[in-house]
């Protein structure tokens, strides 16, 4: 019974993260009142009708510029708060910095997925990832491998408003490796399925 | 013993009758299936970085193109081999139901499994340089899916001590005991009981003059209840001594047919070792231990004692 439960919750709260997600951070903002958000710069999460608007940018934890099996794990972890991040904003600026140019899935999938999408002037609604890590070790001189087992939601491609470009679906659970390299920071040299 | 059938039909008249439950189902972790687009890291693209990856490996087993020029095979091989590249190994468990207490990881119910029952193991195949080369899943007794050639395997620590799966499995490994309520008998659309033991079991091993410990500890109770049916449980049930046949458990059954059944579960351990009194080390992989089957009467009461209900 157990393993029934874990499956209910699991698939519960993949269909809550997607709500949840912006919730927490518009609490964030309310919490800050240095910033005094004037309703123009609130995050507003994508829909139907239009893009996400002031998307937060998610910053780096302190724990993943280390040199560590936990920094690698934390950096992982990272990049997909930023690919998450860039499905809401089509912004790919800090996860190119991250990537190195030849990581044929950073590009492929993320970084120039998300220029088609804004050259288009499409926009993403869902579709986010979450992650797990499953495994982390440093393999080398500056390099670990990251192994994370992800899911990602359903999600729409809108074309203009209420014009459904594309479906997206749900993904199950799947492993993917990150293979780390470090230089005064971790940055992904390649992404690669397990066969 | 009249008056007691009609009572006992009476309570199972207002039973619901429990369809069969079935196979549990295991989703192969393909991501072939999916195909989702858009923003994201997709299957697609996993699958074709693979591709595009594998092309670049240069598989140590292959050898060397045929040289029809070539007079001394052994020593071409030799020369090859001395050239090829050196692999690291290091093998590695996702998390399996039945670990998450232990991992502090939320495992994936529907992972696919090994034909034995157990849960893969993921090999990752790294160069000199501790760079990623291939990671594949793998099933204890599968053909390797990259022949590493001794000389092709770099050594991690000499001398170091290391389980494997296989030295693990073989170790006498004991089965769940099981048992039934009521005992080896049932009525149809009953709920039989079932429960089987739980127990962590060590082995002393001496290995290169050093004392090693082996610990197999059960993780998870696969049935099978003979008439078709199979469950997977992380845990074992438990005797309960007022259980009577309508009383739904976590761990009952209920057969639709009469007729004699073999019960059987199979548990599956995971493994730890210790060298020396030093740290237990998780071994990647899992044993699985078939039980005696418990035979099972199931029976069916009278028709007639219904109708005068």
């Amino acid at each position: 019974m157990l393993i029934l439960s874990a499956c209910i919750e699991q698939s519960t709260d993949n269909s809550s993260t997607n709500t949840n997600s912006p919730k927490s951070s518009l609490e964030s903002l309310d919490s800050t009142p240095k910033s005094e958000p004037s309703p123009s710069s609130l995050y507003k999460p994508g829909s139907a009708e239009g893009p996400a608007q002031n998307v937060p940018f998610p910053a780096m934890p302190a724990e993943a510029r280390k040199f560590t099996e936990d920094g690698a794990k934390s950096f992982t972890l990272y990049y997909f708060d930023l690919l998450n991040y860039a499905i809401d904003s089509t912004d790919t600026k800090e996860i190119e910095r991250i990537s190195e140019d030849d990581c044929t899935i950073c590009y492929k999938s993320i970084i120039d997925e998300a220029e088609e999408i804004k050259k288009a002037h499409r926009w993403q609604v869902g579709g986010k990832h979450q992650a797990v890590v499953i495994d982390s070790h440093i393999s080398g001189k500056n390099i670990a491998i990251v192994t994370v087992e992800f899911t990602s939601d359903v999600g729409k491609v809108y074309s203009a408003p209420s014009v459904v470009h594309e479906k997206l679906q749900k993904q199950d659970a799947t492993s993917l490796a990150f293979d780390l390299s470090y230089n005064k920071g971790w940055t992904v040299h390649k992404i690669m399925g397990v066969e | 013993m009249g008056a007691l059938l009609k009572l006992m039909m009476a309570m199972m008249l207002t039973l619901p009758i429990a369809a069969a439950s079935p196979p549990t189902n295991i989703v192969p972790a393909s991501f072939r299936q999916t195909i989702p687009m858009g923003l994201g890291i997709d299957g697609n693209d996993i699958e074709e970085q693979r591709k595009e990856q594998d092309s670049k490996v240069v598989t140590p087993t292959a050898g060397p193109p045929p040289d029809p020029d070539s007079k001394d095979n052994a020593e071409n091989k030799r020369r090859v081999s001395n050239k090829q590249k050196k692999y690291h190994i290091r093998d590695y468990q996702t998390c399996v139901p039945g670990t998450e207490n232990t991992k502090g990881c939320d495992s994936n119910p529907d992972q696919s499994t090994c034909p034995d029952g157990t849960y893969p193991i993921i090999r990752q195949l790294l160069d000199n340089n501790g760079r990623l080369v291939n990671q594949y899943q793998y099933c204890p007794g599968d053909p390797p899916k990259m022949e590493i050639p001794e000389d092709g395997r770099i050594e991690e620590a000499p001398r170091a001590i290391i389980i494997t799966v296989e030295k693990f499995r073989s170790y006498p490994i004991k089965a769940s005991k099981i048992q039934s309520s009521p005992n080896k008998f049932s009525l149809r659309n009953g709920h039989t009981h079932f429960w089987a033991s739980k127990e962590v079991q060590e082995f002393k091993s001496e290995i290169s003059d050093q004392n090693v410990k082996i610990k197999a500890i059960p993780i998870q109770w696969n049935w099978n209840y003979g008439d078709g049916s199979t469950r997977n449980l992380n845990f074992p049930g438990e005797a309960m001594p007022s259980h009577t046949l309508h009383d739904e458990t976590k761990t009952s059954h209920s057969y639709t047919k009469t007729g004699k059944f073999g019960v059987t579960v199979t548990t599956l351990y995971r493994g730890e070792f210790s060298v020396d009194g030093g740290p237990w080390q998780a071994i990647p992989g899992q044993a699985a231990v078939p039980s005696n089957s418990l035979p099972i009467d199931v029976w069916r009461t009278e028709k007639e004692l219904i109708a005068n209900d």
